[in-house]
């Protein structure tokens, strides 16, 4: 299991199951690892492990 | 007359930037986009929501807008960078509107994380707009800084009563070499004018916009006070006088009338 914006889910093993599940954007995102900011040309080197916790954010409406 | 404002490396026609909080929808932005001319718009970012399908902004915003990335959410100047890192990874952009708030009732900024996180985002690079209380010396420590201009609050955030601190906006005004562009709490296109007026370089208009029954023809409102108010500013001020003084002189003729 992973955490993915707080909630708990089945680990995806990588970023690009990880996008496929939840039919993200990728040019909307920004995804961190354990507090990490991965960086896109990293997407396809980093494995996600049991219990690492995820936090993908995007831009809203802000003043 | 060339009155283009230099900024962070950029020349802007445009004095009038806007939010894109608390709009009804992201398609208002080409709109307003087609009809007024709007250089800089900021942005703020927050946790996808994966359970609902969600607009992208980005989508909305066409390549020769600047986006600022505001860091809103940010409770200290740790979180604040984290943030501005986050948002230009998403987009290629290094403006960063330095917002840190802790006061949840009148979201005051910190001014002093503040000019923590504004100093170590201009050694990383990025062009800094910190959002202040409005406060010479602190303004004076972000020029410091490196800071590309400072954001002094007109008044709290949302509440349209325009430039409560009118004063000690105007001693920032007179007192520093970078750009000030008040932010927040201007509520209508008069507010606008005074703050143009007043010698400000730009304003940042969100809530009196976005969440107008018209927010087009809010912003072309908004537009034509800060060109007004830039003009009476550029053109002088008349002075304020205590007594009458008749526009038509008195001439002493009436008596043979």
């Amino acid at each position: 299991m992973v955490v993915i914006n707080g909630e708990k889910y089945e680990n995806p093993k990588n970023i690009e199951n990880l996008c496929k599940q939840f039919n993200l954007n990728v040019q909307a995102i920004v995804i961190y690892i354990n507090g990490k900011l991965i960086t896109k040309n990293k997407w396809n080197k980093i494995k996600i492990k049991d219990n690492d916790i995820i936090e993908i954010l995007t831009f809203v409406g802000g003043g | 007359m060339n009155d283009n404002l230099i900024i962070a490396n950029k020349e802007l026609k445009s004095r009038l930037f806007i939010g894109t909080g608390k709009l009804p929808t992201y398609s208002l932005l080409p709109k307003i986009f087609s009809e007024v001319e709007i250089e800089v718009i900021t942005v703020a970012i927050r946790r996808l929501d994966l359970k609902s399908k969600v607009e992208n902004i980005l989508d909305y915003i066409p390549p020769n807008i600047t986006v600022m990335i505001n860091t809103s959410g940010a409770r200290n100047a740790k979180e604040c960078i984290k943030l501005a890192e986050a948002g230009s990874a998403i987009i290629n952009s290094k403006w960063i509107k330095v917002e840190i708030e802790v006061d949840m009732r009148y979201l005051l900024p910190d001014n002093e994380e503040t000019i923590k996180a504004t100093k170590e985002l201009v050694k990383k690079g990025y062009y800094v707009f910190p959002y202040i209380s409005p406060d010479l010396i602190t303004a004076r420590k972000l020029q410091d800084c490196g800071a590309s201009a400072v954001m002094p609050l007109g008044s709290f955030i949302g509440t349209n009563k325009g430039i409560i601190a009118k004063e000690l906006i105007t001693s920032i005004i007179e007192n520093i070499e970078i750009p000030v562009i008040i932010d927040a709490g201007i509520g209508r296109p008069s507010h606008a004018s005074m703050a143009m007026e007043m010698g400000a370089a730009a304003v940042l208009i969100n809530t009196a916009i976005a969440t107008s029954s018209d927010p087009v023809n809010m912003t072309k409102a908004f537009f034509k006070a800060v060109e007004a108010g830039r003009l009476a500013f550029l053109t002088g001020i008349p002075t304020e006088k205590n007594f009458a003084e008749a526009s038509s002189p008195f001439l002493d003729f009436y008596n043979k009338l």
